[in-house]
């Protein structure tokens, strides 16, 4: 009875199983329907879970695990025995483009290239192609799956790694030869990035366009997916399609971590983030929409550190941030988000052994980083027949020599792809080392042998009075070996061959003497005490490293811990107040709780009590000022300073493009600088909007801006947008004449108001729409849809004074026409920078009320400033014009007490006039003089001591704080400068040991410090 | 015949320099003023007196003889100082950077020791009455480009043409050490910075080139006459100086080496932005720097902030002989600003006396006419400027007048011309 229903339920299965093709049978067909059982095996099935016993695999999936009886597989069952090995569920890597072909440039001409490569329905801008997918390119010839399968992984996530929206990937398995067969999930995930890739349009050009390009695309798919009327886009369509599957970004840099996080607040979506090996340096700061982190094992490889000339070049950021690399998947889990882990980068399984052990002996958890490259995979993919080994999942596993996660060097000796064994190493080659007692013909040797690959040895003659020896050569194909000597004593040759039988305990064959002649030989392995492997425990602690200290940010100069809040009373010192009085001569400042407490010659006592930890800085002889602020400055902005290649690209924001760690921000700390305006550059009329950052040197780039400051945005005039000096292949884009400029702003800003019509209609619409449904007339303008237009947007915001201009502009004649556009559009420009002919119309200005920022005394590096006097300053100001000195440049930047100086050489301003030039001045200029620019009750405590008049040429900033908090301090700076050389020492020995360890290292090299102007063209 | 029309000459620009004397004024001694003589002395309430174009006297209005002079004038409360000297500039070889037909310091071609700045010189630059005005006097213009550059001249910033202002007419050669580093990307936009593979070919070529010229300047009267070759005489027989541009200590090691093994008598480091670290071997090689722009940034983010403000007194430490420069982003222009780089050196550390001396005397030694300029003693001529007060701070520098070669020259240019044409038109009175 019970054979009769194991027969019938053997039957039934076999019908299910019965596989079908497609393809015709050419020749004599091959049946796919043995049963493999493995037995002995370790069987790791799952994180934390392992299963001793069997493993039944039929047509590719795992028809059982564990206690697998008779009755459950038939006789003719292929029974393999793996004892003492591993098994371990296939990893799944999921930054991969396995199998995919690789994107070529895609050619474009010289000059401005605005339309897509190809007319065809997709979206405007061909770095967007969410309708991409890996399956229509997926063919297993493309890539040699050997070292992936050595590394473990049995499958991919597959996608074209080109582009903004690259479309989707498909789940594929690694190692078969037919796509069919391989491809398991056609669609598996959309994948973005901010990278534009292949694309040969010109935009974006700029990191902060990708990421806008990206913004507007996902507002068009609202629209879209609202209201399809107008056009057929079937890069929108199929975005919207595959809108349920997982989302997934790829981050170049840990600080893209944040704006991607951004992004997806902005749009209520989640997003897995395949990130680099510096990604713990903002996983404190990660929320729940960051569904999963995938953390490369690729780890920078060290540096090559024995010139010390020459390895200055290194940078301490990419020092400090090898040593801590390894420990990123551990921060990763211990901030509580999904970790995957990526061999992704990594040519040779050896090396991803080794980094996986150095994850784990850095403090990931062994089960942690075995569900990294296998359950949270599966399961952030929604792909339950993958991940683990269980009944009814696809028989997707390596078979291993060692415990992966717990001991170093393991060998992946199969890999099964579903049902399918590859081999990848014999696995019961044998082990040949050891000694031997050889017998020629009674001719008696000891031989011994080392080496597992290349196997050497020698062979040793006892005499009466010593032991001779020589070297053997050895060589072995399967159980057949070879071996050669020079006889240590008659230096005659001996040359063998022979079968090595009974488990290698015993040589056995023939071969010729010195003379040539016909010998026959034996060897007898010699028993060697065998000391038996200790088995690692995985529950046994292994010795964790610590993770070394962190700094803020992680460069050079950068904190051992961020400043905090201080209650401080400088004394005795020369305060600038900036206000009615100008300057008070002995007097003192309170800061408490990040704001100026009291200021004066006298604080009331009252004030003093009750302050905690009360520092005093006796400040005699020394000067106190506000904060200087730099109206016009590029730094901490990376991948583009200029979206230069639309005439208008007012959707992209500054904000999205900071670089926290520039160093340049600790340098103007240090010339007393605590806040700025980063500006978009100038290469087209309508630029992108500014970010005001304050210099809070080490905190992330969010915590930089300036909370709750007014919104600007760049425009400019002149040559630059006129492409002047881009040379011949750039004279095509409107506009390229002062008349065309003109023009282009009057059609810009009747776009917007138009926008701004439609936007009102909508917005009541959709109010009444509550009240009575469905009666829309004709020509009434939907109401169910409404496309958010960035670029439009950011101009409505300035038609109704929500954002501020500052406009790069030098001659008179353009300055003049945009006050005249600004005047018939009811808004004032706010602010007009360089402006170095302001001086030829400062009674016009006055009069539209703009304010002025300019150079002290730059002219004559272009045709249009020919005219620029350095007493422009002085006459605007005089004029009643707000008058600000601003940088422009890094270097400037930190001298900005100086450049205000020449205001009092140039055209005779007081000293308290010139240094308002960099502080008060600029503080209205952006709005933010209710926070800061002088020195008044209640306003940040952003404060400079000076050991000198802040504008002579001798002065230093000492101290500076930022919202009361000492941000810079001079004397600290120099003990950094100690620690850091310290500490370069000290990583550089660490590489050169690396690198006597065995490990790859890579030449001294550096990435540039960008330095942006106004004229940098991106 | 010839000696009579000779006579003749001489007499009539006798006649002629007497005649400018007279009513010019070309015989004056001005009191009162603190005089730093950039000779190591300065003296306070001093005198100053000048007689054609040469310094008469120099000390105490006590030991002066008034009498002698013409006119005698009180600067109570004033500064003297030389005129500085600025090195390494294109000042009147362009006028507006982007307009390419106003550049006219780059050659095409590596290596261009024949071409000449002073032939290019435009004498009648808009930029360099700016300069003067700012207490710049002199000049070394210098071409551009290719690893040599060609021939500079140092010139005085008040003349008719390039002859007239000729000070000292092709006094050295301009070369570039080939860097140890390239950079990936391009100079507007660059990735990234690694060892140069092709490093130690750039060098044998360049010996090559020294090697032939030297084999070349043998000859005193070459059958076949190499233009190239020809212009490099001077740097072997020491009638020229090589100025070689290098920052980086290795560079800096390897022009080090170069001047033993090719005998090259005269040799300045541009630059040096890394001179500190080999300091005694130059002062022991009598290599001098004209040193790195001091208004500019560190060049990596891990160097001392200040590193730039600091390499002069660094240098100066040392014993190592360096004249400042500005060469760097808007350069010509820049160099109004030259004594205030040096303020930033003496707010880092550097001797005040020491600066002077780096924008006068050091570059008139290392340009070779420290016989004629660069510091006020009796003989030399008279190019000094007098000052409101300290040279070196923006607040206080402010130059009130200028002489040169014992002429007072009007520092009137197009931007003061501008300035006051913009006062009268909305009716503001001038600011002293």
């Amino acid at each position: 009875m019970r054979a009769f229903i194991a027969s019938a339920l053997y039957v039934l299965t076999t019908i299910s199983l019965w596989a079908q093709s497609t393809f015709p049978e050419l020749g004599i067909s091959t049946k796919d329907n043995l049963h493999y059982l493995i037995k002995g095996a370790k069987i790791h099935s799952e994180p934390g879970l392992i299963s001793e016993g069997a493993l039944l695999i039929h047509r590719g999936k795992i028809k059982a695990i564990g206690n697998v009886g008779e009755e459950l597989y038939p006789k003719n069952t292929i029974v393999l025995d793996y004892t003492g090995l591993h098994i371990y569920p296939s990893f799944i890597e999921t930054n991969s483009s396995y199998g995919l072909p690789s994107e070529d440039k895609k050619p474009r001409g010289r000059g401005p290239k605005t339309s897509r490569s190809k007319n065809v329905s997709s979206y405007w801008n061909e770095a967007f192609h969410p309708e991409y997918n890996a399956s229509a390119d997926f063919s297993p010839d493309f890539t040699s799956p050997e070292q992936l399968l050595r590394m473990g992984f049995g499958i991919a996530l597959t996608h074209k790694q080109d582009g903004i929206g690259r479309g989707t990937s498909s789940l594929v398995l690694i190692g078969g030869e037919n796509a069919n067969e391989m491809l398991i999930k056609e669609k598996a995930a959309q994948h973005f990035s901010f990278n534009k890739g292949s694309s040969s349009q010109d935009y974006p050009s700029s990191l902060m366009g990708s990421i806008s390009l990206l913004r507007q695309a996902l507002y068009d798919a609202k629209w879209y997916e609202s209201e399809q009327s107008k056009e057929t886009n079937s890069s929108l369509q199929a975005f919207i399609e595959n809108k349920e599957l997982p989302l997934i970004f790829e981050a170049e840099e840990a600080n893209d971590i944040l704006r991607i996080q951004k992004i997806c607040e902005e749009f209520d979506l989640k997003a897995f983030i395949v990130g680099e090996s510096d990604s713990y340096q903002v996983t404190n700061l990660l929320r729940e929409n960051i569904v999963g982190l995938t953390a490369p094992l690729d780890f920078p490889k060290p540096f090559d550190m024995r010139d010390p000339e020459l390895s200055r070049l290194v940078s301490q950021e990419d020092l400090l941030n090898w040593e801590r690399s390894p420990f990123n998947p551990r921060i990763i889990v211990e901030s509580s988000t999904p970790l995957v882990l990526s061999g992704n980068g990594l040519k040779k399984s050896t090396d991803f052994f080794k980094n996986l052990r150095s994850a784990i002996k850095h403090g990931l958890n062994a089960d942690d980083a075995f569900a990294s490259l296998t359950t949270v995979p599966a399961d952030i993919l929604q792909a339950s027949n993958i991940g683990r080994i269980a009944k009814g999942k696809l028989a997707n596993f390596f078979v291993a020599d060692k415990d992966v996660f717990h001991e170093d060097s393991p060998e992946i000796l199969e890999h099964w792809i579903k049902g399918e064994k590859i081999s990848l190493e014999q696995k019961d080659k044998i082990d040949f080392a050891g000694k031997y007692d050889l017998n020629l013909n009674d001719k008696y040797y000891k031989l011994s042998l080392k080496g597992t690959d290349e196997i050497k040895g020698e062979v040793s003659l006892f005499t009466q009075t010593d032991t001779l020896t020589s070297k053997v050569k050895f060589s072995a194909q399967g159980n057949e070996i070879v071996l050669s000597f020079v006889d240590p004593k008659t230096k005659g040759n001996y040359r063998l061959s022979g079968t090595s039988i009974s488990d290698n305990r015993i040589w056995d064959g023939r071969g010729v003497d010195p003379q040539e002649e016909q010998i026959l030989w034996s060897a007898i392995r010699v028993k060697e005490v065998v000391v038996e492997k200790t088995q690692p425990d995985s529950a046994q602690t292994e010795s964790i490293v610590p993770i070394p200290q962190m700094t803020f940010p992680l460069t050079a100069y950068g904190h051992d811990s961020l400043p905090e809040y201080a209650n401080i009373h400088i004394k005795n010192a020369t305060v600038w107040t900036l206000e009615g009085e100008g300057k008070l001569e002995n007097a003192s400042v309170l800061i408490s709780n990040g704001k100026v407490k009291a200021v004066g010659q006298k604080i009331e006592p009252s004030l003093l009590e009750g302050l905690q930890n009360l520092e005093e800085i006796d400040a005699a002889g020394m000067h106190v000022t506000p904060g200087i602020i730099d109206e016009h400055s590029h730094i901490a902005i990376t991948r583009g300073v200029n979206e230069g290649t639309q005439s208008s690209s007012a959707e992209v924001r500054i904000a999205d493009a900071l670089s926290p760690g520039d160093i340049n921000i600790y340098r103007q700390l240090a010339g007393g600088v605590t806040t700025a305006q980063l500006l978009h550059g100038s290469a087209n009329p309508i630029g992108g909007q500014s970010a005001i950052i304050k210099m809070r040197w080490g905190e992330d780039m969010n915590g930089m801006i300036f909370e709750e400051a007014a919104g600007f945005i760049k425009f400019a005039l002149g040559e630059n947008v006129k492409q002047s000096n881009w040379g011949d292949n750039y004279n095509t884009r409107y506009p390229q004449t002062r008349m065309g400029v003109e023009q282009y702003f009057y059609d810009s800003f009747y776009r917007a108001k138009e926008y701004g019509q439609l936007k009102k209609l909508y917005e009541a619409g959709k109010n009444s729409g509550k009240k009575k449904k469905g009666r829309r007339k004709k020509d009434e303008p939907s109401k169910k849809s409404f496309r958010t237009d960035l670029e439009l947007e950011a101009l409505l915001e300035i038609l109704e004074s929500e954002r501020f201009i500052t406009c790069h502009s030098y001659v008179q004649s353009e300055i003049n026409m945009l006050m005249h556009v600004a005047d018939s559009m009811g808004f004032t420009l706010n602010t007009f920078t360089h402006i170095l002919e302001g001086y030829k119309l400062a009674n016009k200005m006055k009069t539209h009320g703009a304010a002025a920022s300019t150079f002290s005394d730059w002219w004559a590096y272009k045709y249009e400033v020919k005219d620029a006097i350095p007493h422009n300053a002085s006459i605007l100001n005089r004029m009643g014009v707000l008058t600000a000195i601003n940088s422009d440049d890094a270097e400037m930047g930190r001298r900005l007490n100086q450049e205000a100086a020449k205001g009092i050489r140039y055209g005779g301003m007081t000293e308290v006039e010139a240094l308002k030039m960099v502080t008060l001045n600029p503080a209205i200029m952006l709005h933010v003089e209710d926070r800061v620019g002088s020195l008044k009750v209640g306003k940040d405590a952003d404060i400079v001591i000076w050991d000198d008049n802040p504008l002579s040429v001798y002065a230093k900033a000492q101290k500076t704080f930022v919202d009361g908090k000492l941000y810079f301090d001079r004397e600290e700076m120099e003990k950094r400068k100690k620690r850091d050389d310290l500490e370069r020492n000290r990583i550089a020995s660490k590489m050169i040991e690396a690198a006597e360890n065995g490990s790859a290292t890579q030449l001294p090299k550096r990435k540039m410090e960008r330095y942006y102007h106004c004229d940098s063209k991106d | 015949m010839t000696a009579k029309i000779n006579l003749l000459i001489l007499a009539f620009t006798l006649g002629a320099l007497n005649l400018i004397a007279q009513k010019g004024d070309r015989s004056v001694i001005l009191t009162g003023g603190k005089i730093y003589t950039a000779t190591g002395k300065t003296i306070e309430n001093g005198a100053i007196g000048i007689k054609g174009n040469s310094i008469a006297f120099i000390g105490k209005p006590s030991d002066a003889i008034i009498a002698e002079y013409e006119r005698a004038e009180n600067l109570e409360g004033k500064h003297v100082y030389p005129g500085l000297i600025a090195t390494n500039t294109t000042l009147g070889l362009t006028e507006i950077f982007s307009v390419r037909a106003t550049r006219d310091y780059r050659e095409v071609g590596d290596m261009n020791p024949n071409v000449r700045s002073i032939i290019a010189y435009n004498a009648e630059s808009d930029i360099t009455t700016t300069v003067v005005e700012n207490g710049v006097l002199f000049a070394q213009i210098c071409p551009r480009g290719g690893t040599i550059s060609g021939t500079t001249s140092l010139v005085k910033l008040k003349a008719w043409n390039w002859e007239d202002a000729a000070y000292k007419m092709d006094e050295g050669i301009m070369m570039d050490w080939p860097r140890m580093f390239k950079r990936k990307g391009e100079r507007e936009d660059p990735r990234e910075f690694q060892p140069d593979g092709k490093y130690a070919k750039r060098i044998q070529e360049l010996e090559e080139f020294f090697l032939a010229a030297k084999s070349y300047t043998k000859t005193k009267y070459p059958s076949e006459r190499d233009l190239r070759l020809e212009a490099m005489r001077g740097i072997f027989n020491g009638s020229k100086r090589l100025y070689i541009e290098a920052d980086f200590i290795k560079e800096i090691r390897e022009v080090i080496a170069f001047k033993r093994r090719f005998e090259l008598p005269k040799i300045t480091i541009i630059g040096g932005y890394e001179a500190d670290m080999v300091a005694e071997l130059l002062a022991e090689n009598d290599i001098s720097i004209l040193v790195r722009r001091v208004i500019s940034l560190p060049r990596m983010a891990e160097d001392h902030i200040d590193a730039p403000f600091l390499l002069p007194s660094k240098l100066a430490e040392a014993g190592v002989t360096f004249a400042f420069q500005m060469d760097g982003d808007m350069e010509p222009i820049q160099n109004r600003n030259l004594a205030f780089a040096a303020g930033i050196a003496i707010a880092n550390g550097l001797d005040r006396e020491v600066a002077l001396q780096s924008l006068t005397i050091h570059p008139a030694e290392i340009l070779g006419v420290d016989d004629r300029t660069g510091s006020l003693e009796v003989g030399k001529e008279a190019n000094f400027i007098i000052t409101e007060g300290d040279l070196f701070d923006i607040r206080t520098g402010t130059v009130l007048r200028h002489y040169l070669q014992g002429e007072l020259i009007d520092p009137e240019n197009r931007q003061t011309t501008l300035y006051k044409k913009y006062l009268r038109k909305y009716g503001l009175p001038e600011v002293e």
